[in-house]
């Protein structure tokens, strides 16, 4: 560490309480242990760079933060984010209508309507996938369902022939995205539980 | 329950509280970490030490009930400061109807035991 004359005061006491909480906090993830410590030297660089700024206001404002021990157990201790377990436990079944959703999508390709159709509205109705991958798979299947209509029923408008695929494809590829999505959570939610 | 017990509870107690009184205290203007820990940090029948205050910011951040902005300073570093989001006034206001019949109720207690 370069020790100069132009270091703020309490530099070395900085370098020695960072570097404290450090090994406290080993046990950390790394992210948060890195958060952590950037707040703290923040805290402790606004301290020392403030004006008149000494090497004892500096020691006061370390006694204040406190513990390194204490600081890294609370952030352990802290409830471990609630709100995200429950959400994966309840993302983490195949139900009837997650069934439904994703044989009416695949069954699209030959099921003129009544598959693609079928399918989002159950998709809507389950609450196991995202709003995000509702949205995204409700433009995709509708998108390419009228693109291979358009194909098909009005030649004219110079659309190749070939967007006529998107309807065989674009359903069954909507449900089987949606069943690899709904098979990972599940599986990372038994990982974090 | 010895005196163990009642510390741990009343821990516990103050924990639960001291994340609604920081996201009562960002509800209004943006505020600069350094000094809403300081301030907070003065409220001793809150706060133990202000280092544990941190690890209460970055959680609140990651639950989305508050939300950080870096601004650059006239001297020193950039710096970090905290608002509270749509949903952490949700959970504020939320908590601040529980916590008038909770206070209520627990007084009415105390007061008849006392």
């Amino acid at each position: 560490m370069d020790m100069t004359q132009t270091d703020p005061p309490g530099a070395t006491a900085i370098n020695g309480y960072i570097g404290r909480v450090d090994a406290a906090a080993r046990g950390l993830p790394p992210d948060r242990r890195i958060e952590l410590l950037d707040q703290l030297r923040e805290h402790l660089d606004a301290v020392s760079q403030s004006p008149g700024a000494t090497e004892s206001s500096v020691l006061a404002a370390i006694d204040r933060l406190g513990d390194p021990t204490e600081i890294a157990a609370s952030e352990i201790d802290l409830p471990a984010q609630p709100a995200p377990v429950a959400v994966a436990s309840t993302r983490s079944a195949w139900g009837p209508l997650e069934v439904m959703t994703v044989v009416l999508l695949i069954a699209g390709a030959v099921l003129f309507l009544v598959g693609q159709l079928g399918g989002l509205i159950c998709l809507w109705f389950s609450s196991q996938w995202s709003r995000r991958e509702q949205i995204g798979v409700t433009i995709f299947v509708l998108g390419s369902f009228t693109l291979a209509a358009v194909a098909v029923l009005a030649p004219m408008w110079g659309l190749p022939f070939a967007f006529f695929l998107l309807w065989l494809f674009g359903s069954p590829l909507a449900g089987i995205y949606l069943a690899v999505r709904l098979t990972r959570q599940a599986s990372s939610a038994r990982e974090d539980s | 329950m010895g005196v163990d017990g009642q510390t741990g509870s009343l821990t516990q107690l103050r924990r639960g509280a001291l994340e609604y009184c920081v996201l009562a205290l960002v509800s209004g203007e943006e505020r600069y970490a350094v000094d809403l820990v300081r301030d907070l940090g003065e409220i001793e029948a809150l706060v133990t030490s202000e280092g544990t205050l941190y690890p209460l910011l970055s959680r609140l951040r990651r639950e989305g009930l508050v939300a950080t902005t870096w601004r650059e300073s006239d001297a020193g570093p950039p710096r970090r400061y905290y608002r509270i989001t749509d949903s952490g006034r949700v959970a504020l206001r939320a908590f601040a109807e529980e916590w008038t019949s909770f206070r209520d109720a627990v007084d009415a207690l105390i007061t008849e035991g006392t």
